[in-house]
């Protein structure tokens, strides 16, 4: 008889609280609302999902099963999300050597290793005590079963799969992880850019409208020249970036680098908006 | 509310997770009787969920996963694939 069980028997799966905030973290990291993601799931309303995610009411089968259909994942990926977001539960392995994998993988570079915090990051913890506390162990009988390797550089501790690690993940089950560090930072990217781009462009053309005023006024003093240089360029910046960022920038796929990062890395930073 | 003792499963989903308890729970040997006691269910209840007639909450299927010593994820997990085996209406 073949059975997939758990080390640890019992511990049978993530809270009920920890299930409805997988829920809305996977929901959230598609960029579908609660009223799209109803509307869109046959006998579900968004009042009801809205009460699940809150934790008030509970999930039954059929909404787990529908929703993770409408949002285009597998509904075991809400369990093991989960139990990533469940503090009471240990890590599992093969969710921190997947996690390791790819944050290695998205760091662009051929250095192995990545840091510890880069970790936490890819498994869309925070960091923090309750993080260290659940992490720190988990990690280091990773490293004492020679699957993760750590070494210091620069002062700081850099975690790599070792070749083993590597082998024991490539037989491990797919695991489904959080959302990506490189994909969270896309999708922020979108959506402030579609807030924004409407004002940015209202504010560039009444700097062009004063531009015009001035040119029209030949008595215009230098200093009022100089003054809406700044305003014009920063305008036509913030339009740029958002505008890269709403219709220029690729979704990224996690099986890579999100390649032009470093090329486009100004315009992509929606932080230096403000 | 629909009637408490239907035979018809709800939905291709009810369905898909009755059979993956069902097959769950015979692959570990155990007979309704048992796996209700172990799990802490009402046998009608254990008997509902495995003719798709009853839906379920998450505690339950949790109770169900630990009585069968799976998690809840392969528990989904089957009735999912069972879901894709089968013709969608």
């Amino acid at each position: 008889m073949v059975r997939k069980t758990r080390k640890d028997d019992s511990l049978p799966g993530p809270s009920a609280a920890a299930f409805s905030a997988a829920m809305r973290a996977m929901r959230e990291e598609r960029g579908v609302s609660v009223a799209d993601a109803a509307a869109a799931t046959r006998g579900v309303s968004a009042t009801r999902l809205a009460a699940v995610e809150d934790g008030r009411r509970e999930p039954d089968f059929v909404l787990i099963m529908r929703l993770a259909r409408t949002l285009g994942v597998k509904s075991a990926e809400f369990v093991s999300r989960g139990e990533i977001l469940d503090t009471a539960m240990p890590l599992a392995d093969d969710v921190i050597l997947a996690a390791l994998a790819r944050a290695e993988l998205h760091k662009g570079n051929d250095k192995p290793g990545v840091l510890y915090a880069t970790l936490v990051e890819h498994l869309g913890l925070r960091k923090g005590a309750v993080t260290s506390r659940r992490l720190r162990p988990r990690l280091r009988e990773l490293v004492a079963a020679g699957l993760v390797g750590e070494s210091r550089r620069r002062g700081y501790d850099v975690l790599a799969l070792t070749p083993k690690g590597r082998r024991k993940l490539g037989s491990a089950e797919p695991v489904a992880l959080p959302e990506s560090p490189q994909h969270r930072r896309w999708r922020e990217g979108r959506a402030a850019a579609t807030e924004r781009i409407g004002g940015f462009r209202d504010e560039l053309r009444s700097a062009l409208d004063e531009a015009a005023a001035l040119l029209a006024d030949e008595s215009a003093r230098s200093d009022a020249w100089y003054a809406l240089a700044g305003r014009v360029g920063k305008a036509c910046q913030r339009v740029g970036s958002a505008t890269h960022c709403l219709r220029e920038w690729p979704e990224p796929d996690d099986a890579q680098p999100d390649a032009a990062s470093d090329e486009h890395g100004g315009r992509r930073n929606y932080r230096l908006w403000d | 509310m629909p009637p408490r003792r239907q035979s018809e499963p709800r939905s291709p989903e009810h369905a898909a997770l009755g059979e993956a308890v069902r097959l769950t729970r015979v692959e570990a040997g155990l007979s309704q009787e048992a796996l209700a006691d172990a799990a802490d269910l009402h046998i009608t209840v254990l008997g509902d969920v495995e003719r798709g007639v009853g839906n379920p909450e998450y505690a339950t299927l949790v109770k169900l996963a630990r009585a069968l010593k799976v998690t809840p994820g392969v528990l989904v997990m089957r009735a999912d694939g069972l879901m894709g085996a089968r013709p969608q209406p």
